[in-house]
């Protein structure tokens, strides 16, 4: 159905010229996939010209998730954005953050949603949302994400659409929407598979608050994958022996359990040794980002289905699974981050997630966000959601970096994205520590010698050995010594003799 | 129905005979309630009895989750503990986990029964539940508390019943039970309201499985409530206006939302407070457990119904009720603890969760269950489930403790049981820092200017100031400089 003379065409640099210094505008986009793409650049263009006059031109921006190259990148770097939420990846954008130029809320990404739509974040000015097409009667067709999407479309006062003929319209055909009433009237998700469909394929808007379209054909940028080291494959490959082992305790089903997958080499690593492991047998996931290669396990019959927000594929693989929709469609589900990522149907659907970390603590508290608990990477994303209500929840990171002159493993996480009541597994390229039914001291003991690298276990084990005695040792003069050495002298142990180890 | 020389009768004594050193032993229990009496006194006199022989006595405990004296207390006094889940709140067996002796685990209660029924936490080898009624055919009539016991009684290999006769026989008609089928086979449960049923009003147990009964008539044991004070007035009064503010803002509906309350003096006199306050309208209440101040709101009709795991009332209040079945039944649920702090469910009914802390920190971390980060005082319990999914969660703590020699407001919390990425509002005596849409300096600046006691603002202060720049300040050298001092000068700020 066309739109043709229902909703007026407007260039870019008329839209841009609606939006207004303080607003808050909400894109579409969950990674770079389905994001809008010519707003942010002519937004970001605008505050260039107004900053030039002398005049203040900041906005306040939300979107799915990270949006690096399409939205946050060229915001960023006009100085245009004011505060963020919930999540971000981009360089600039994270320098301006840990500059304090920026206010940013790191949020658990399932309540976004719930959040705006109760009001909690104030008023929603402008939504700019890709699509396939929107109908005269406002039915808004997205493009390779669902995100926060339909929420936004729902609540802000004013809507652009950035209509993107790059992508299948059949899209639709793997769109799952809906948007939950707010509380105390609610139904249960009627959700028991990752494939269950239980909304429509549209989004909706009410088309009166349409102020125009735009039109585009450009691809999402989805950056090549870089392939995976030695360390990340030795921990992919302790994570595979985990799983079999706990297939034979009969602790997983031989039908094994949707997976979740974060992002990543390591998490790429994972999915490929499960993926060749003739001993796994065919999955599915219920996760938030679906990636290059699960395409191929797709098509290998490895993995029979997927359930996510987004599909993070790079232009060639994205034409391969638009070519070939016949076979990916039913076996794709897109659903808007509220119930890719709800707490409910991840605990329901027994999800085995697992997760990178940048440090973990010797009794399972996991850092995911905050290097010296200071500076923000990305944030915390899905992994809470994901790591609290998993059936099994996994953390991986190699145990050193930088050539040995951090280590992974640590004391005490000066953030704590995840906390020891959450995590039951961790894993680097060393080994795998199992930690449930274990008491802190016993968890210490399994993560020093099973994960830490072993130029760090004699520091670790003698941290524990000086501490204060009680349930949780912690001796709170020295428990981020590791981390002011590495922040005053460039390595956590300065002394360390790193001349063996080999940075792969 | 009676049991009439179905399963044999046993003594206390008799029936530990059964139980081996090492072995890891369910009991029923939650929020003090309904755990059983008189075998874990019997179980304590044994393993005292084998210790003076020299012999080792000592088992692994699981219940609910507190279970006081009956329990714990008895237990750890006889050194009975080697290891022990998913929560506890005894002074004697505290002192030992803090001290090494015993081996702690400190679980989310939601995921008690799925972490056991899954064996990650080993055989269960066996149960030992209070009870009103066991038919032959194996349906469990529980007491006071239903907690995790429906899971126990189907994964233990051996159980022992406790029939209790104290309790009203109709306190099944208020127990809800289900036990969740194992995923990824799994169907929402159809539950639209605190007061939904979709279960039954009994467990399951194999016959084969029951070694035998005890029969008692001893009464749950329960702290008296303490008394609101001049602190918990302060915080409820500021937790009173800010619900109302929401309410006006639409943000909280007319009809009002699900409450979660926490326990202890601050919650009980935020709760009191609630009932009492005429524009608040009258709500139900979804939580872990049913305490004296919600029976008293419910005869006043501002409490229309609650759902909870665990009937912990005074022995009073507990007579109050089985005297009037008829008001009470149709207005409280006792679930399974897996049911009754389920994400989901929270999530679905958009709970209003207030629960206290021992400290926060000036992001809006929350630390409600390890003193210095060492010393355990209870566990993390329900807060990290109530927390984590609610509508609105909203953290309570005075500002001041111990004379002003304790802040609760500190620059990082040496344990962390709930984040900043779930906390949203934090209140104390002095005032209420509404966290939503903050990034962590401004969120910084509320905490300390709204709930922080105005003798340590300064010093939060000059900490922000002297913290390296970055999303969040921190000076790891200073992060605990405050609880280093009241380690070492008896307080934060000598």
């Amino acid at each position: 159905m066309s739109t043709v003379g229902v909703f007026p065409d407007l260039s870019p640099e008329e839209a841009a010229a609606r939006i207004p210094h303080g607003a808050t505008v909400a894109f579409s986009g969950f990674t770079n996939s389905g994001a809008a793409k010519l707003m942010p650049r002519a937004i970001a263009a605008r505050a260039r010209e107004l900053h030039e006059k002398g005049e203040p031109y900041r906005i306040r921006v939300l979107t799915g998730a990270s949006s690096s190259e399409s939205i946050d990148e060229p915001l960023a770097e006009a100085e245009a954005i004011s505060w963020r939420a919930p999540y971000q990846s981009a360089p600039r954008l994270r320098k301006q953050i840990n500059g304090e130029q920026v206010d940013y809320v790191d949020m658990h990404l399932s309540q976004l949603s719930q959040t705006l739509l109760a009001g909690f974040h104030g008023r929603l000015n402008f939504a700019v949302v890709e699509a396939t097409e929107i109908t005269p009667d406002g039915r808004v067709y997205l493009t390779t994400s669902i995100g926060a999407s339909p929420a936004y479309l729902k609540y802000a006062d004013y809507v652009l659409i950035e209509i993107n003929n790059f992508h299948s319209k059949r899209v639709r055909e793997m769109t799952d929407i809906l948007i939950l009433p707010p509380p105390p009237h609610r139904v249960p998700v009627p959700l028991h598979d990752p494939l269950t469909k239980v909304g429509m394929p549209y989004a909706v808007v009410d088309p009166r608050r349409i102020m125009g379209i735009i039109v585009n054909d450009e691809p999402d940028r989805i950056p090549e994958f870089t392939p995976g080291d030695v360390r990340s494959r030795k921990i992919a490959e302790h994570v595979l022996n985990f799983l079999l082992g706990e297939m034979w305790a009969k602790r997983i089903p031989k039908e094994f359990l949707p997976l979740q997958a974060g992002v990543g080499n390591v998490a790429n690593a994972v999915m490929g040794v499960l993926g060749e492991s003739p001993e796994i047998p065919p999955f599915m996931m219920y996760t938030e980002v679906f990636q290059d290669s699960l395409v191929e396990l797709m098509e290998r019959g490895k993995l029979t289905a997927a359930s996510t927000t987004s599909l993070t594929l790079t232009p060639e693989v994205l034409q391969r699974v638009y070519a070939n929709m016949d076979f990916f469609a039913p076996r794709i589900v897109l659903r808007p981050q509220e119930i890719s990522n709800h707490a409910g149907i991840v605990l329901r659907l027994g999800v085995i997630a697992m997760n990178t970390a940048l440090e973990v603590d010797i009794y399972g508290n996991v850092n995911s966000s905050h290097v010296f608990g200071t500076d923000i990477m990305n944030g915390v994303g899905g992994s809470g959601e994901f790591t609290r209500n998993a059936y099994l929840s996994i953390y991986m990171c190699p145990s050193i970096a930088k050539g040995g002159k951090i280590s992974s493993i640590v004391p005490m996480c000066p953030h704590i994205d995840n906390n020891e009541h959450s995590v039951q597994i961790v894993v680097t390229e060393q080994g795998l520590a199992d930690l449930r039914g274990l008491g802190p001291m016993q968890r210490a003991r399994t993560i020093i010698d099973n994960c830490a690298h072993p130029l760090y276990r004699d520091y670790l084990d003698r941290y524990i050995e000086k501490a204060r005695v009680g349930h949780i040792r912690h001796d709170l003069e020295a428990c981020y010594e590791l981390h002011l050495n590495l922040m005053e002298q460039g390595a956590m142990l300065p002394d360390l003799d790193l001349s063996q180890i080999s940075d792969i | 129905m009676m049991t009439p020389n179905l399963f044999p009768r046993l003594t206390p004594e008799e029936a530990v005979t059964h139980v081996f050193n090492g072995a890891t032993v369910a009991f029923s229990g939650f929020g003090n309630v309904g755990a059983p009496k008189v075998i874990p006194r019997a179980l304590a006199a044994r393993a005292r009895k084998e210790h003076v022989k020299g012999e080792a006595f000592k088992i692994r405990v699981l219940t609910g989750a507190a279970s006081g004296v009956d329990v714990d207390e008895a237990l750890a006094q006889a050194r009975a503990i080697t290891w022990r889940a998913p929560y506890q709140s005894a002074a004697t067996l505290r002192k030992q986990i803090n001290r090494q002796e015993v081996e702690y685990l400190d679980l989310h209660l939601s995921h008690v029964p799925q972490t056991v029924s899954t064996g990650f936490l080993g055989k269960v080898d066996f149960a030992i539940i209070e009870a009103t009624e066991i038919t032959p055919d194996g349906r469990v009539f529980l007491t006071t508390s239903v907690g995790a016991s429906p899971t126990y009684l189907q994964c233990a290999n051996r159980v022992l019943i406790e029939v209790n006769h104290h309790h009203s026989s109709r306190l099944r008609e208020m127990i809800d039970i289900i036990t969740l089928s194992s995923p990824p086979h799994r169907n929402p449960f159809p539950m639209l309201d605190p007061m939904t049923k979709f279960g039954w009003s009994y467990a399951v147990v194999d016959p084969k499985k029951v070694i035998g009964i005890v029969e008692t008539d001893e009464p749950d044991y329960m702290d008296p409530i303490s008394p609101p004070d001049a602190t918990s007035d302060k915080i409820a009064a500021h937790v009173i206006r800010f619900l109302f503010d929401e309410m006006h803002a639409k943000r909280v509906p007319e009809e009002f939302l699900p409450v979660q309350m926490g326990i202890g003096a601050v919650a009980d006199g935020v709760l009191a407070a609630l009932g009492k306050n005429p524009y608040i309208p009258p709500f139900k209440v979804y939580n872990l457990v049913i305490h004296d101040p919600m029976i008293d709101l419910m005869e006043q009709g501002k409490v229309v119904g609650a759902s909870a795991t665990s009937l912990s009332l005074s022995s009073d209040v507990l007579k109050r009720v089985y005297g009037h079945m008829d008001f009470f039944v149709p207005r409280i649920v006792l679930r399974p603890q897996e049911i009754s702090n389920h994400p989901a469910i929270i999530r679905r009914l958009g709970v209003i969760a207030m629960n206290s802390a021992i400290e926060v920190d000036i992001y809006g971390n929350v630390n409600s269950s390890h003193i210095y980060g060492t010393d355990i005082v209870n566990g993390v319990g329900g807060s990290g489930e109530f927390t984590r999914n609610s509508y609105l969660p909203i953290i309570m703590c005075p500002s001041i403790l111990k004379g002003g020699k304790i802040s609760c407001v500190v620059p990082m919390c040496p344990h962390i049981d709930s984040n900043e990425h779930s906390v949203q509002v934090i209140v104390t005596d002095q005032g209420l820092a509404d966290l939503r849409g903050l990034g962590p300096m401004q969120r910084a600046q509320a905490i300390i200017k709204n709930c922080a006691h105005p003798a340590y603002r300064d010093y939060l202060y000059r900490y922000l100031e002297g913290s390296r720049v970055g999303h969040i300040r921190h000076n790891l050298r200073e992060s605990f400089k405050l609880h280093r001092n009241l380690m070492e000068y008896g307080a934060m700020l000598p």
